[in-house]
């Protein structure tokens, strides 16, 4: 086993060896912070590490290792660091060889301040371009309100809402990829009510996201969202629905005029969707479901969004409003029966106590743009602009080694829709994808 | 075959064979879409044409009018309007944001689309041409003698929601397959777009195939390799300039080439294959097994010098020196003048009809880069070169080739 981890630290490293002369590989090179990383991560594996393994301690300051390295200031504040890594090996087409691409590359501190104000920084070490991801204060007045201000997820999407490192799948799905605003900076008032039953998040954005189109991210596009989701069984304990929540969310914002329909992309981020005329205001609405019971998980998502297409006509008349939408169906089974949650702790961590949890995964999705009905058409103007989608089957079979290291397997078989016809492309039939993981 | 032949003989018989051309051309039994094609380009009336295009992209496509950048519009003529077609601005010494040239690219969006048959239409703004119609009356002249050449009718172009009259324009049957299958009965062939890059008369370009590549752009068979379209051009040049006059027959169509050589020198083209700066304004073709043919395209710089002589720059250039130098093609040569001078009242009432026909509203074209006085006296200038030009040619033919004016 000792050899397996020592490819996984030696694998993200091949071809960059100050030696090499050329890379072997194409893939962004993991930098040498990834190599720290990676043998930091192998070395939490070999020594089995457990929470509070490293303490040091003194009346005005501690520090502790817990589920990440943790200094507290008294009653003051707390500053917990932590890191995020996923590198990505998979085969997409014939034509071209493996690839590997280093995914995420994150660090990062949160903690607390004087109880009732939360804080977190989190930045994106491998991305120049938007490198600061979550930065934000968030203030409690009580469980039903706290505010937090700051760059933040805007709350639409199950998928999109779930940390990277904490989905059931490689890829998360391309309704939330494609179709959900992604982070912004705002202030959004959020809690729980009802004994917990529900939860909302209400929210104004500076701008429609960063999941939209660069250049529509330069207009003045401000976005108000809202999320609600309800556990109606959570209070009965021994219930099997106890862990049912259903949620919606719907999100207004203004449009610029422009090219700025959404960004629709495949599996293997080729493009979908083409850029249409759009102009007036962008409305998402979604729904999703989430059932969890011991090692089982169901989870299901529909999102449908309109964009305004307000004199975008050749004649300079109003367009219908471009519809977009998507939606996926997915089940997991932690096979080594370990209790389905966000963070999945093994009973038997690996390589110490055991082989760590295993867990199976099936998912079926689809992501559509524009319309088969009526008199449709190609074109940034087109009336009826003619029908894209994408149809995607993924299986998969995760292995969580310990709480730190987790390495994914999938293989995705996507079919795409140019109208009704069927696009033939170089794609494998089912290309297989593995993910290394590691969280600190 | 026509190649095992001797020249003269393969002279007579691809002159009988343009003949036949336009004749079955004229008999050919038309699909609907041919016929509203030929009703479209008739040049009965001046017909209106309607450029559907969202003011933004048409502000924009003004601004930028350098680039090629399509912007989505529908063509309308009478009740047809074909939606979601592609306008760029096109030229290149005419291009300008007043009275834009354009390119309209039925499918350019939408897979397949066409407009009467058409894949592709150019509104020609004429910016060049101050009596606005002289690339018209050439292309008809070129027909006369059995040389494909683009279908012309002038137009009344409007733009916009708000039906903006544009000017006086001419729709131009762009050189594409559809135009290929019409005008030769092929229904695919290997076509190119010469582009004028420096001084050129059909020297030696060597061996590379990027000399080639520069000058000839591909307008089918785009994504094939350089070696099987280039390969073919180099053999042309090659022959050229190596080969006697008999064997460059056998790669290139001289009696068409006569034919071409012969309407350019009538009318006055002083930017044509022999023009001030080498060749220029054609398309050359091939379908794979014959020779390759020459295509006009740009003609809007005639009727200039009345006195042009038969052999201007001809010495400058490889191919037409060595027509020159051969008795039996330098004959037919002066013979197709005699022709042209022959049928001249044909060239002149096709002017005088289309004169007619677009007078009024060449006057009242907002846009157009002649004054109207800049129109009349271009008109008049025109007119007397018509009148002058028979006797100026048959003078020449009489000195260089007198048995054939006797």
């Amino acid at each position: 086993m000792r050899s397996v981890i020592a490819a996984i630290a030696s694998a993200s490293c091949r071809g960059c060896s100050t030696t090499d002369a050329l890379p072997t590989f194409a893939a962004p090179c993991p930098t040498m912070r990834t190599r720290v990383l990676l043998r930091t991560s192998a070395l939490l594996m070999l020594a089995g590490a457990t929470p509070g393994s490293a303490q040091t301690s003194s009346r005005s300051m501690d520090f502790a290792f817990e589920d990440h390295p943790t200094v507290r200031l008294g009653d003051v504040a707390t500053i917990e660091g932590f890191a995020k890594l996923q590198l990505d090996w998979r085969q997409m087409d014939r034509s071209t060889s493996d690839d590997w691409d280093l995914r995420l590359l994150r660090a990062g501190v949160a903690g607390r301040v004087f109880k009732r104000i939360e804080y977190q920084v989190e930045r994106e070490l491998d991305d120049d371009t938007n490198a600061w991801r979550d930065v934000y204060v968030d203030v409690t007045a009580s469980s039903a309100l706290q505010v937090r201000g700051g760059k933040f997820k805007v709350p639409f999407s199950l998928d999109r809402l779930t940390s990277p490192m904490e989905l059931d799948f490689v890829y998360r799905s391309l309704a939330a990829s494609s179709l959900s605003p992604g982070r912004d900076v705002g202030v959004m008032a959020h809690g729980r009510l009802f004994n917990r039953i529900v939860r909302y998040d209400v929210g104004l954005f500076q701008h429609g996201g960063d999941n939209v189109r660069d250049s529509e991210r330069e207009e003045d596009d401000a976005t108000g969202a809202l999320r609600v989701t309800v556990s109606p069984w959570r209070q009965a304990r021994k219930s099997r629905w106890q862990d049912l929540t259903l949620g919606g969310g719907f999100t207004l914002g203004e449009l610029p005029e422009g090219l700025y329909s959404l960004d629709g992309r495949t599996v293997f981020d080729h493009k979908l969707f083409p850029a249409v005329y759009v102009n007036g205001r962008r409305r998402r609405i979604g729904g999703d479901a989430e059932w969890r019971n011991g090692p089982f998980q169901l989870r299901g998502e529909v999102i449908d969004v309109r964009d305004d297409r307000h004199g975008e006509g050749t004649d300079d008349n109003d367009l219908p409003a471009l519809h977009s939408g998507g939606g996926y169906v997915s089940g997991t089974w932690i096979v080594t029966g370990e209790k389905k949650n966000d963070a999945i702790k093994p009973h038997r961590p690996f390589p110490r106590q055991g082989f760590g949890a295993v867990e199976l995964a099936g998912r079926v999705e689809w992501i559509g743009f524009g319309t088969n009905d009526g008199d449709v058409s190609g074109g940034p103007r087109a009336a009826l602009p003619a029908a894209q989608r994408s149809h995607v089957v993924t299986l998969g079979i995760n292995w969580y080694l310990n709480r730190y290291v987790r390495v994914d397997a999938n293989v995705i078989h996507e079919t795409r829709y140019d109208g009704e016809a069927v696009v033939e492309t170089e794609q494998l039939s089912w290309a297989p994808v593995i993910r290394f993981q590691f969280g600190l | 075959m026509g190649a095992s032949h001797p020249l003269p003989v393969r002279l007579v018989r691809t002159a009988t064979a343009s003949l036949a051309v336009v004749v079955s051309l004229a008999a050919m039994p038309a699909s609907t879409a041919a016929q509203t094609a030929d009703e479209f380009f008739a040049g009965q009336s001046v017909e209106d044409v309607w450029v559907h295009i969202n003011s933004r992209d048409w502000e924009t496509l003004r601004a930028r009018v350098t680039e090629n950048t399509f912007y989505p519009c529908d063509l309308q003529w009478r009740s047809i309007r074909v939606y979601n077609a592609g306008c760029r601005s096109r030229g290149a010494g005419s291009r300008n944001p007043w009275k834009p040239g354009l390119d309209v690219d039925f499918d350019h969006y939408v897979t397949s689309q066409r407009f009467l048959g058409l894949s592709e239409l150019v509104l020609d703004n004429m910016w060049q041409d101050a009596a606005l119609l002289q690339e018209r009356v050439t292309m008809s002249v070129f027909r006369r003698v059995g040389i494909a050449a683009p279908r012309e009718a002038h137009v009344r172009l409007f733009v916009g929601s708000a039906r903006q009259f544009m000017g006086l324009y001419t729709v131009v049957d762009a050189i594409d397959l559809p135009f290929l299958q019409r005008a030769f009965g092929v229904p695919d062939a290997y076509l190119y777009e010469y582009h004028w890059h420096d001084v050129y008369n059909f020297e030696d370009l060597g061996n590379e195939l990027e000399p080639y590549a520069l000058r000839f752009e591909p307008r089918t068979h785009e994504h094939e390799s350089m070696f099987g379209l280039y390969s073919p051009i180099r053999e042309l040049i090659f022959a050229i300039n190596d080969a006697p006059l008999e064997r460059i027959g056998e790669v290139l169509d001289l009696p068409w080439l006569i034919n071409y050589l012969a309407v350019d020198n009538y009318l006055g083209d002083w930017d044509g294959l022999l023009g001030y700066a080498g060749l220029n304004n054609f398309y050359l073709m091939r379908v794979p097994g014959t020779p390759f043919k020459l295509i006009p395209w740009d003609k809007d710089v005639e009727f200039y010098d009345v006195l042009m002589p038969p052999r201007h720059n001809f010495a400058f250039n490889v191919l037409a020196s060595k027509i020159l130098a051969d008795p039996l093609a330098s004959r037919q040569y002066y013979r197709v003048l005699l022709d042209l001078a022959a049928s001249n009242q044909v060239i002149q009432d096709e002017f005088e009809r289309e004169f007619t026909q677009i007078e009024a509203v060449a006057l009242a074209d907002p846009s157009k880069r002649p004054t109207n006085e800049e129109f009349e006296t271009r008109v008049e200038e025109i007119r007397s070169f018509l009148r002058q030009r028979p006797a100026v040619v048959r003078g020449y033919v009489n000195e260089l080739a007198p048995e054939l004016t006797r």
